[in-house]
């Protein structure tokens, strides 16, 4: 473990957009809820953990009106869950990216006052999983031909599933039907199988929950399908051992 | 033991993929046994093989 700083923060995305720029600070609380069990004869408080964790997330930043930037991506409020990801550590394959499944966004605030740039906040609370897990393609622009990003060594199998995040924040598909996001695992890395696949057809941030068991090496791999030319898109793909 | 099996998910290795549904007899055989027993594979069905007929890498039978 080491010490980080805001300036190895390597992305923030909130659905499709990606709000590095504008954030400022992010505020991420994990509570496990307790009940008061307490009785008669103690002299005291006995707190029982009920079987229930929540997540909580409160970003700050500055507000921008341009397109796809803090305002349009917070002030809709909608009320479907949002995948929400942030690399607290940078943007490369391997390091650790927070996973927000499913988080309801509760507020937007926005802040204008005299003498000082406008700003922009928003609430979240979590309606699913919160988990942590490697980077497989880092944030950045996919090429244009079918491919695999570089191999994380996990250390070993586990059996309880995968969460998956894939956020393109854009996308051209230059006449494709789809651009396939994937996960794929491996006992040996020779033999690569897709244990998650996400078709996307437009910018969006989404995530799927893979059960069972989970070989060692995984990887993210990426194509474009039907036929087209020079499709563009700026992408990202990690994933948490459940 | 039979090495043609049927592909159920995308497989990818050494430059090669294989499509769910695809019977494969190249197979890496290190791979052969963790395939099998996460599904990726399945043995494939045996049927009479008409007279003349061959086996060849890649090619769903």
């Amino acid at each position: 473990m080491a010490k980080r700083s805001s300036a190895d923060v390597g992305f923030l995305l909130v659905g499709q957009y990606s709000l590095l720029g504008q954030a400022t600070r992010l505020e991420h609380r994990l509570q496990a809820l307790t009940a008061d069990t307490t009785t008669l004869g103690q002299s005291w408080i006995e707190h029982t953990y009920v079987g229930l964790r929540r997540a909580e997330l409160d970003q700050d930043g500055w507000f921008d009106d341009a397109t796809a930037s803090s305002h349009e991506a917070l002030v809709a409020l909608p009320s479907a869950p949002r995948v929400v990801s942030y690399a607290p550590a940078g943007n490369a394959v391997g390091l650790p990216c927070v996973i927000a499944a499913g988080l309801v966004q509760v507020n937007y605030t926005r802040v204008v006052e005299r003498g000082g740039v406008h700003k922009a906040a928003a609430s979240y609370v979590a309606s699913g999983q919160v988990a942590e897990g490697p980077i497989l393609l880092p944030l950045g622009a996919l090429p244009s031909g079918d491919g695999a990003g570089e191999v994380v060594d996990s250390g070993g199998a586990t059996s309880g599933g995968l969460l998956v995040a894939a956020h393109v924040t854009t996308l051209s598909l230059g006449g494709h039907s789809a651009l396939i996001l994937a996960v794929q695992h491996s006992a040996d890395g020779v033999t690569w199988a897709d244990l998650a696949v996400i078709s996307v057809t437009a910018p969006s941030g989404q995530s799927v929950q893979a059960p069972g068991l989970v070989q060692r090496y995984l990887r993210g791999r990426w194509e474009w399908t039907g036929s087209g030319d020079s499709p563009t898109a700026t992408a990202m793909v990690a994933v948490a051992r459940t | 033991m039979t090495s043609r099996y049927t592909v159920t998910v995308r497989l990818d290795w050494e430059g090669h993929v294989a499509q769910p549904g695809e019977v494969r007899d190249d197979l890496p055989a290190e791979s052969v046994p963790w395939l099998l027993a996460i599904g990726a594979i399945v043995p494939a069905g045996r049927r009479r093989r008409a007279k003349g007929e061959g086996v060849s890498s890649g090619e769903a039978k």
